[in-house]
């Protein structure tokens, strides 16, 4: 096939299109979606007993502060990722991983705060069942997210994807947050903040070449 | 690209979006152009540029509606093309990896002589003197001018599924004749 045509056969397929709104005005609507579904599926699995009390304290304000930044940040990246030229600043690039990061920090610092003062502060339950509750908070928001990025034509999909999938497990663990009444440090390090650590770098290889089909040219009949 | 040259691509782009076939068309020849330029610019002339300008089309044909009109055309255009051209790259890159230049066989491989290889160009020759003569010319138009489909038939007046069906024939004839003299297939 000719380049020429090529071109003769894009302008037969030629539809009108709709352009997507920009990564922000889109990352808006997100955050909507992500918070009504996400406080629906916390409401039903109910509120921890103790959140009255403990959503007064530093701790809980500083690491629900420091879920939220990570998710919007990660989530408005996500979305310029998919929109190829877009610009992205290194700080907007490095904001959410730093609070994703920071988020974790925090929690080793209590960690060896509590290490010092109690012998049980190393023992670690399992907590399979909030992870099973992150994931359920998140699946609307991350299923959400990745089709609109998928709307996009991103030239860098693992970036997208990883944002995104940073974006939905930090929804996830911000509704454990809220539902799991567990005060070990160790039990939030490993069950709420290891998913949200894991998932990206998990994602982003799996997810990646599915973000990249709108690249493939279809095949040319052969001779 | 220069400013005009933005300016009007991002007058064709906008009518683009919109449907407008004719603008769509002057964009794509446009963006033709700026895409040889910029792939011979980077790599040279190769024989998969055309392939990377095609490429280039096909993505910003499909990624077209992530194009905002409010923001400027370059930026856009370009991450798609620098994208698509370092995906050839890798490509060209990966392929080169499990190629071996022929120089580079360890002898005995391949062993063909001069005088082997003068009388296969003799005996295809003798094969291709068999074949009709419709057969024979949209092989020769196809193979060795390396015409596309659509040119031969439109050098030839034929339809270019006349032309697939004849080369399809014509290939299947050479074949026979050529396992006929001894080569293997």
């Amino acid at each position: 096939m000719t380049t020429n045509d090529v071109v003769s056969a894009l302008v037969r397929d030629l539809r009108p299109v709709v352009p997507l709104r920009a990564p922000t005005v889109r990352a808006w609507y997100w955050g909507f979606l992500a918070a009504v579904t996400g406080g629906i599926a916390v409401a039903v699995f109910g509120l921890r007993a103790d959140l009255a009390a403990t959503a007064s304290t530093l701790s809980f304000r500083v690491q629900a502060a420091l879920l939220v930044l990570a998710t919007t940040m990660a989530s408005g990246s996500a979305l310029a990722f998919a929109i190829p030229g877009e610009h992205l600043s290194s700080i907007r690039r490095a904001a959410p991983i730093a609070a994703a990061l920071a988020w974790g920090a925090w929690l080793l610092a209590e960690l060896a705060a509590a290490a010092g003062s109690s012998s049980t502060a190393w023992a670690l339950d399992s907590g399979w069942g909030c992870v099973a509750k992150a994931m359920t908070i998140a699946a609307v928001p991350g299923a959400a997210l990745m089709l609109m990025v998928g709307r996009g034509a991103s030239v860098d999909p693992r970036r997208a994807v990883a944002y995104a999938a940073l974006a939905a497990a930090g929804v996830g663990a911000l509704g454990v947050e809220f539902t799991c009444p567990n005060p070990e440090v160790i039990h939030q390090l490993v069950w709420h903040f290891g998913p949200l650590a894991v998932l990206p770098l998990v994602a982003a290889p799996v997810g990646a070449p599915m973000f990249a089909r709108w690249m493939r040219r279809p095949r040319e009949p052969r001779l | 690209m220069t400013p005009a040259q933005e300016h009007e691509l991002t007058l064709l782009m906008t009518a683009s979006q919109k449907g407008d076939g004719p603008a769509y068309d002057a964009l794509l020849r446009g963006l033709q152009a700026v895409v040889s330029l910029y792939v011979r610019r980077r790599v040279g002339v190769t024989p998969w540029a055309e392939d990377v300008v095609q490429d280039v089309l096909f993505s910003i044909h499909r990624a077209r509606h992530t194009w905002n009109p409010q923001r400027p055309f370059a930026p856009w255009f370009y991450a798609v093309l620098q994208s698509r051209l370092v995906d050839a790259i890798r490509v060209r890159k990966r392929i080169g990896m499990w190629e071996e230049p022929m120089d580079a066989l360890p002898p005995g491989v391949w062993s063909e002589s001069a005088e082997a290889v003068t009388i296969a160009r003799a005996d295809l020759a003798e094969a291709m003197r068999q074949l009709s003569p419709a057969q024979r010319l949209v092989i020769e138009r196809l193979k060795l001018a390396e015409l596309s489909v659509k040119q031969v038939a439109h050098e030839t007046g034929m339809t270019e599924s006349n032309v697939k069906v004849i080369a399809h024939r014509g290939y299947a004839a050479l074949r026979r004749l050529l396992l006929g003299t001894g080569y293997d297939d």
